[in-house]
């Protein structure tokens, strides 16, 4: 996946911990455990809003594309 | 969930007894000598039971068991599927597998029903136990039945999936 999830970069940052978030945004740790490793297959609005509200940052912030290299 | 376990413990004793039942039902028509109704002749032919002895006799027994064997496979693919649900596994791969094998199990009943009809004339007729004839039957009850369970378990099947990619969904 080209995508990368950036949550755990930004939850360094704000000196957060992922306990928190989770319960924060009411999500289970195993969920956010599923979107920090790239596993989820998409990410509601919903989500996304209340991560960046939380983390006081913007959608760019936690999702980052990075081109998959062929070899 | 507790009464779907209570519920498929009583259908596995049913699906059990039936099991049971076929082989024995088979046995008692051969013990009786109720051949034509073991065979499923056809009304107006007639066997002649002194001539059903060795070879003959293992031929009709061979040919009586068809339709049974067929009923007892798919009442015991049933049976695996009361057990999944008896052990609380509802909407999983090994489930959808198991429903798919009970509508190929069912509709093979059909095909045992028709092939069974078609060589009981000409091994009948080889054995001499009955006059020379030949028939041929099309039954597609539950033939229909059984693609229509196989259809069920692709759908299900698709349903799965979709839960499965849902529970990606975060």
């Amino acid at each position: 996946m080209a995508i990368i999830i950036n949550v755990d970069v930004i939850l360094a940052k704000r000196k957060m911990k992922q306990k928190d978030l989770a319960e924060a945004i009411g999500i289970t740790i195993q969920n956010l455990s599923v979107l920090k490793t790239g596993k989820a297959r998409a990410i509601r609005f919903s989500t996304l809003d209340a991560i960046c509200k939380h983390l006081d940052c913007q959608p760019g912030d936690i999702l980052e594309y990075r081109p998959e290299t062929t070899q | 969930m507790e009464k779907l376990k209570i519920t498929s413990t009583r259908l596995q004793i049913v699906v059990f007894i039936l099991i049971v039942l076929m082989p024995c039902v088979a046995a008692l028509n051969a013990a009786i000598g109720a051949w034509a109704e073991l065979l499923n002749i056809p009304q107006g032919i007639t066997l002649d039971a002194n001539r059903i002895f060795g070879l003959g006799l293992l031929a009709v027994l061979a040919l009586g068991l068809i339709k049974p064997v067929a009923y007892v496979i798919a009442f015991w693919f049933l049976y695996q599927l009361l057990g999944l649900y008896r052990e609380g596994i509802i909407f999983t791969a090994e489930n959808v597998a198991a429903i798919r094998r009970i509508g190929w199990a069912v509709a093979s009943i059909d095909i045992a029903d028709m092939l069974q009809t078609l060589i009981t004339g000409p091994i009948l007729t080889f054995y001499e136990i009955s006059s020379g004839y030949i028939a041929a039957r099309l039954e597609i009850g539950y033939l229909i039945i059984g693609l229509f369970i196989v259809l069920i378990a692709y759908v299900m099947d698709m349903g799965r999936e979709l839960k499965e990619q849902d529970s990606l969904v975060i």
